[in-house]
């Protein structure tokens, strides 16, 4: 099986904090792969370096056996990504969104006017494809990024907590778009602390904790019997929540 | 409960100093413009109340102020967000403690101790022996907390409006515009003059504007000082009570509003579903050129801080048509020239080209990278906009000044104007991008003194370009002067092929900078708040 992704040693720092650290990666291609770590370990800066928006300071990173900073270009044709701070062309209306994001990408106008009646119609934005995204709900925007992601039909896709904030109806919109990316041969690498998501739908999970991989493999293997939760708080060794302290008051008064 | 208030006013305002050094800047620079404001109001007051000015001025000067605290917290979306009741909801505070807390806390900063310095100045100004003395320092206290209730009350009222995205939008071009709108009053007194033609002339205007504007509620506390002045104590007493009255009816109303403000949500709208390349940018390629100047023509219309310029350009055009329409006797055909004075208005927006475009430019870098297209894009859409309006200004100009023969040589000029200020403004771009400040989500919302920055980065800019037009300006302006028509024309063609070397060269170096600082660009225009 043939790598969708692969990092060597990536490392990256702001200031005195170091971000990650000596991360390597290895992600094959066809799997729906679930990157988890705690707030701060080194998710989203893992996912900035590997899709080109983030410098590391030291190691490399290949996406389809393309190196991302050495061919960045043919490396980002083959790439979507939807990041989690949804920081879009927001002045934009949905419809001129998706336009403008396939005409940048090099597309033929009538491929991107075709695909971007579909996704608008598909994720269900169609309706309100002449609203300005700065007008959006999260769930839309979320829905918008993801169809600016997927219009170049990139081979994978990268999703920076893709969930998040997301009524069910649209969560279920995205995972059934994600399943058709999947079965068209494309790879999903998304980041999520939300374990119940991840163990519904990922098939190979990696732990990030302190900016490092702590492990990696196929979900049924890592959890070992236990919930992927269980798991995960057994690697990243949590501590005991109330410090000893007991807070018998809580419920006790109004004032 | 309002002590607490003032402790957390005060230890928002320090926290905010300590987070950022812009912020810090931002705030010694107010401290700068506030301390002679403050002091001149002070010394304007004591002089009001001279001999010499005998109180003539006073119920204007208070009535301006007070209109800048009506129009002012609005516009500068707040100071703090201790002033924002919708952050104060979940907390179990009474309609009274929650509204003496946010008077507290909107009493402490240094608008209102200026507003205060500024209004002693009446007490020495004013204030005779006896009970007179009370009277002005009763009417100086009223009109002080005037200020304060009525900034409260406006704000309140509109922030539903303000908290929705339309609301901000024009918030930040009316601040702009206001800007743009002080300084053509400041031109007023001037035009006065010039049209009186002698000083005296200035005072009986002054007079009958102060009389009309006595009347109105925002400059009782001045006739109730000026009642005292003249002797008249019951006249006064009775304007401070009015005045009084007034300060309780605003802060009734005040509170009223306070617990609807804090429940209700924002409003949000629609626009028509045009396609990208709708109206004007119908002639643009549908390729990533065509693209990037098709967006930009949005940007620039859709973003408030950029539409300032589209609504200020056919001002200045208007401006100097019906300046040539109105002026008595003949105006010199070179106004036709004036038509390039738009481009420079456009320039300051041209030395920082992905400021409107803030964090969204990782998607440029996810779409394969910054690159030429992406400026050349922005470029052609600057020239779209403006040629035409050049074009269309010279020719208007021309047929009221008979300076047709200037025309060519005018959009030539413009050209050379343009080219420089984009090819400056491409490298400039790329060099140290920063992002437009955003308009927050709360009115009330701290600002981050950033501006004062950018408007340096800019002004150095802007001086660089100066330099390098300066040739093609001296050029044509010899050729006006002392050349023949062709050779006129001839040397306008060089100055604009000139500029428009300029802007190549710009381009060219632009797109090999940016192409290896694409992630340093992201994270200059994505951080930098």
């Amino acid at each position: 099986m043939t790598s969708a992704v692969l990092a060597r040693g990536l490392r990256k720092a702001y200031g005195q904090k170091v971000a990650v650290e000596g991360l390597d990666l290895d992600i094959p291609t066809g799997s729906f792969f679930g990157l988890v770590g705690p707030n701060g370990a080194g998710k989203t800066t893992t996912l900035r370096m590997i899709t080109g928006l983030l410098r590391p300071d030291e190691g490399r990173a290949w996406v389809d056996g393309v190196d991302v900073w050495t061919d960045p270009v043919e490396a980002k044709r083959r790439t979507g990504v939807l990041p989690e701070d949804l920081l879009l062309f927001d002045r934009l209306t949905g419809r001129q969104l998706l336009t403008y994001t396939g005409l940048l990408r090099g597309m033929p106008a009538d491929v991107v006017a075709e695909r971007t009646d579909s996704l608008l119609m598909v994720l269900g934005l169609a309706e309100d494809a002449g609203k300005l995204v700065i007008d959006y709900s999260h769930g839309m925007r979320k829905k918008v990024a993801l169809a600016c992601a997927l219009l170049h039909a990139p081979r994978v896709l990268f999703l920076d907590e893709p969930f998040e904030s997301v009524d069910p109806v649209s969560a279920r919109i995205i995972r059934s778009v994600l399943d058709r990316h999947l079965e068209g041969g494309g790879t999903v690498v998304f980041s999520s602390h939300v374990m119940e998501l991840v163990e519904r739908l990922c098939d190979r999970v990696g732990v990030i904790h302190d900016g490092r991989l702590a492990a990696r493999g196929p979900i049924d293997e890592l959890r070992a019997g236990r919930s992927l939760e269980d798991a995960f708080v057994d690697l990243v060794g949590a501590q005991r929540g109330d410090g000893g302290v007991e807070l018998r008051w809580l419920g006790t008064s109004s004032d | 409960m309002a002590r607490y208030f003032l402790r957390l006013k005060l230890t928002l305002l320090g926290a905010a100093l300590r987070l950022n050094w812009q912020q810090l800047v931002g705030f010694v620079m107010s401290i700068v413009a506030a301390v002679p404001l403050s002091i001149g109001g002070f010394l304007l007051m004591v002089w009001l109340g001279g001999e010499t000015a005998g109180g003539s001025g006073l119920r204007l000067t208070l009535a301006v102020l007070t209109m800048l605290w009506i129009v002012g917290p609005p516009l500068m979306f707040g100071v703090d967000e201790t002033l924002d009741p919708t952050r104060l909801r979940l907390l179990p505070l009474t309609q009274r403690e929650l509204a003496v807390g946010l008077l507290v806390s909107s009493a402490v900063g240094v608008g209102p101790i200026s507003t205060l310095v500024f209004l002693s100045g009446a007490v020495v100004g004013f204030a005779p022996a006896g009970p007179g003395a009370l009277v002005v320092v009763g009417a100086v206290i009223a009109q002080f907390l005037l200020c304060l209730v009525v900034a409260r009350t406006v704000t309140t009222l509109l922030s539903r409006w303000l908290r929705s995205r339309r609301g901000k939008d024009v918030v930040v071009m009316a601040g702009a515009l206001l800007g743009i709108g002080f300084a053509a009053l400041g031109q007023v007194p001037s035009l006065l003059l010039s049209l009186t033609g002698e000083q005296a002339g200035l005072a009986p205007v002054l007079d009958g504007i102060e009389s009309y504007v006595g009347l109105a509620p925002i400059a009782w506390a001045g006739s109730a000082i000026l009642a005292v002045d003249e002797g008249r104590l019951l006249a006064g007493t009775a304007w401070l009570a009015a005045t009084v009255a007034l300060v309780v009816g605003l802060a009734v109303l005040w509170v009223k509003t306070l617990a609807n403000v804090s429940t209700r949500s924002a409003a949000s709208g629609k626009v028509a579903d045009r396609g990208l390349f709708s109206g004007i940018a119908a002639v643009l390629p549908r390729n990533r050129v065509g693209a990037a100047a098709a967006r930009e023509l949005r940007y620039q219309w859709r973003v408030p801080q950029l539409r300032v310029q589209w609504i200020f350009i056919p001002m200045l055009g208007v401006a100097l048509v019906l300046g040539a329409l109105l002026a008595p006797g003949d105006v010199s055909p070179l106004l036709v020239f004036g038509s390039c004075a738009v481009v420079a208005f456009n320039a300051f927006s041209a030395i920082n080209v992905f400021g409107g475009d803030r964090g969204a430019v990782w998607m440029l870098v996810s779409a394969g990278g910054i690159g030429r297209a992406d400026l050349l894009g922005k470029n052609v859409a600057g020239v779209l906009l403006l040629l035409p309006f050049v074009t269309v200004l010279s020719v208007a100009l021309a047929a009221i000044t008979g300076g047709w023969v200037y025309v060519p040589a005018a959009v030539f000029g413009g050209v050379a104007l343009l080219g420089t200020a984009y090819g400056l403004g491409d490298v400039a771009s790329v060099l140290a991008p920063s992002p437009l400040p955003e308009s927050t989500g709360n009115v009330w919302a701290s600002s981050s003194g950033s501006g004062c920055i950018t408007a340096l980065a800019q002004g150095l800019a802007m001086l660089a370009g100066t330099l390098l037009v300066l040739p093609a300006i001296v050029a044509v302006g010899f050729a006006v002067a002392f050349a023949s028509v062709p050779a006129m024309l001839l040397v306008s063609v060089f100055a604009a092929l000139y500029g428009m070397g300029l802007w190549w060269a710009g381009l060219t170096v632009a797109a090999r900078v940016v192409a290896g600082r694409e992630p340093e660009t992201v994270s200059a225009l994505t951080t930098a708040h």
